[in-house]
């Protein structure tokens, strides 16, 4: 008995030990670009691939605020030609809306979504190696009344991924995160009409124009990604503001 | 619990069992890169024997690159790094042994210049000082300083950069305050890109140079009518002005004078103040620490800037803007007249600095015509001029607002 304890340890004891699974750079890098907690920010809600498709077949019917990432280590420029290099491109990202600390895109995490970059775009490949056109108007009008049918299914396909359900809220990535409309309505409906406004419902609209088109930029609040004219056009900016009114 | 003699015989099978469910874990190891990761960057800029030079758009984010030798635009870079505003890069330098280029951005009062929300930007936003590899123009460093920095210049050595700040906002907010008026001079490590002083000097500094030797910072006090004068010497830096009038301004926020612009005359024993309000130039002797009554110019055509010298100091090249001109003038006492050449908008438009190139000519720094709305600006030029007669040699098409030129390499200094 004791032997055939001890035959079935001495065979059994090597398959115990822990076994190591060599992976490329690269598993990391998707990882991370997948993984909102690897900004290491309690605030932050967003993975790369929050904003961002793989590659352009993944986008589907959402609008996305970011270009696909096949072919972005390959791209002469980015940010709609604000910057030449993939670094100071990603580091935009990471620090603005995800609420991540730069030097960790000088350490292993950069190493790795470099390195899963650079994967995405394979030797010899060129596709989506071209500069994606991102038109940011530094200059927002209101853009008039829309189509309020369309409202909705704007908002499904450009807003509800991160903002969740109109009205409630539910399911938004967190709990930061604006409930539309009637945040927006509470704060901007009662605030003094700026001049050159017909009325407040004209005003909060345009406010979402702003909101949309420079996202945080405005050097007072949130972390969203702004959307380019070719990401949302004006005719559906136009269209989603319909959901807002003031009384 | 299980029977005494059960457990006995089995205790074998319950050891192995628990050995086996607590081992053979999969730790995953993710491999390292070969190389840097985000590519190698460049090491070798690539100046051309003729030189380049490198001109800030301020109103397009871009540094453009002239091709000296070719007369050509080599290349438009960004420099900016803060999406989607004004990053308003002015003035910059270059240190060539280290291959890096510095500018302090300026962003203007809103960073978003229209919209319900303009009113909410802050117009204190801090400006933001870059250095940036001469070779590839990517991020090597950057760090906060004031809100409105104005000019820049850099000690002999590379290693220090002083930066001005033209806070007019600050001058205008405290009024009756004479101390919070002051704007600061900011001292930067280069290597480290870390502040490592911060000297109040005088209201609305701009234009600046710094001593051959390194010890004294000279800053256009546009606020006070004076030449900001401060010394690195000690322990502890110390600031003196110099007053153009003899003493100060009734009002800091409407000065008689206005100087704006500094230029060091090349040996080292002048700095000329620009005035944007009186239309002057007048001389300061480092050597005596008095301004010089007898090089004051005459009013000239327009609002004075940056002035250029010829190599031997002998005259210097004024731009202005109102009558949009070049005057050569002689440095010395008398200031004589020797050229002056007016230009049509087509030919340049709002005349900015002057500096002398590596290649022997003067190269203009043309505004162009320039609004916050980029739809309705115009990109300005830079005019290589003939030493002989300031016709022009050739004209370099650039961007939005260029403010500044410097150069590298064909012998610059």
């Amino acid at each position: 008995m004791r032997s055939a304890v001890a035959l079935a340890l001495a065979l059994l004891l090597p398959a115990c030990a822990d076994t190591e699974l060599r992976l490329p750079a690269s598993a990391e890098g998707a990882a991370i670009a997948q993984n909102p907690g690897s900004s290491r920010s309690r605030y932050n809600v967003f993975a790369c691939t929050t904003c961002h498709a793989v590659r352009p077949s993944e986008v589907g019917a959402r609008l996305l605020p970011g270009a696909p990432l096949e072919g972005a280590a390959r791209r002469a420029s980015f940010w709609g030609g604000e910057t030449v290099h993939l670094h100071e491109a990603v580091e935009r990202c990471w620090t603005f809306f995800m609420r991540g600390t730069p030097t960790d895109l000088d350490g292993r995490t950069g190493e790795a979504l470099y390195a899963w970059l650079e994967s995405l775009s394979p030797d010899g490949s060129t596709a989506g190696a071209q500069p994606v056109a991102q038109t940011y108007p530094r200059v927002v009008r209101p853009l008039g009344d829309g189509d309020a049918t369309r409202a909705q299914a704007v908002w499904t396909r450009a807003c509800a991924n991160c903002h969740g359900a109109i009205g409630t809220g539910a399911g938004r990535l967190g709990p930061l995160i604006s409930i539309v409309p009637g945040d927006t309505q509470r704060e901007h409906c009662d605030e003094v009409l700026p001049s050159g406004y017909a009325d407040r419902t004209t005003y909060v609209r345009t406010v979402v124009v702003e909101k949309v088109r420079h996202g945080s930029f405005l050097g007072y609040a949130g972390s969203m990604p702004p959307f380019s004219v070719e990401a949302l056009s004006d005719a559906d900016v136009r269209d989603l503001t319909m959901l807002f009114r003031c009384p | 619990m299980l029977p005494r003699t059960l457990l006995s015989p089995l205790s074998p099978f319950l050891f192995l069992a628990s050995c086996l469910a607590g081992c053979g874990e999969e730790r995953v190891v993710y491999d390292r890169l070969d190389a840097s990761a985000w590519g190698s960057g460049c090491t070798d800029p690539g100046i051309p024997d003729g030189g380049l030079g490198y001109v800030t758009n301020s109103l397009m984010n871009s540094v453009a690159v002239l091709d000296l030798g070719a007369g050509t635009v080599r290349a438009t870079h960004p420099i900016g790094v803060g999406p989607l505003a004004e990053n308003g890069p002015h003035h910059l330098a270059v240190d060539l042994a280290r291959s890096v280029l510095y500018s302090p951005l300026s962003f203007p009062a809103a960073a978003i210049p229209a919209g319900p929300h303009a009113e909410h930007g802050s117009s204190d936003t801090p400006g933001i000082f870059v250095k940036r590899s001469l070779c590839d123009f990517r991020l090597l460093g950057q760090v906060d300083v004031d809100p409105n920095p104005g000019d820049m210049v850099l000690s002999a050595d590379g290693r220090t950069a002083y930066v001005s700040h033209f806070d007019l906002r600050r001058a205008q907010a405290n009024v009756g305050d004479p101390e919070r008026q002051k704007s600061n001079l900011i001292v930067i490590d280069t290597a480290t890109m870390t502040r490592t002083a911060t000297i109040p000097v005088c209201v609305a500094a701009h234009g600046m140079v710094v001593s051959s030797d390194g010890r004294t910072v000279f800053m256009a006090c546009y606020g006070d009518d004076a030449l900001g004068v401060v010394s690195l010497d000690g322990p502890r830096p110390t600031v003196r002005l110099v007053y153009i009038g003899g003493s100060p301004p009734r009002s800091t926020t409407s000065p008689s004078y206005g100087p704006y612009s500094l230029a060091l005359s090349p040996d080292g024993a002048s700095v000329w103040l620009g005035c944007a309000v009186a239309n002057v130039l007048i001389a300061y002797d480092v050597a005596s620490g008095t301004l010089d009554e007898s090089r004051l110019t005459r009013r000239l055509p327009g609002k004075a800037w940056f002035p250029g010298f010829s190599p031997d100091g002998s005259t210097m090249v004024v731009p202005t803007q109102g009558r949009d001109s070049v005057t050569r003038l002689s440095t010395g006492p008398g200031l004589a007249l020797r050229d002056q050449r007016y230009f049509t908008p087509e030919e340049c438009t709002l005349p900015h600095q002057v500096a002398y190139g590596p290649d022997g000519l003067y190269y203009l720094v043309c505004e162009g015509r320039h609004t916050s709305d980029p739809a309705r600006s115009q990109p300005g030029s830079i005019l290589a001029l003939h030493p002989d007669d300031l016709r022009t040699v050739r004209s370099f098409p650039v961007g939005v607002f260029p403010d500044a030129i410097v150069f590298a390499g064909g012998g610059s200094r």
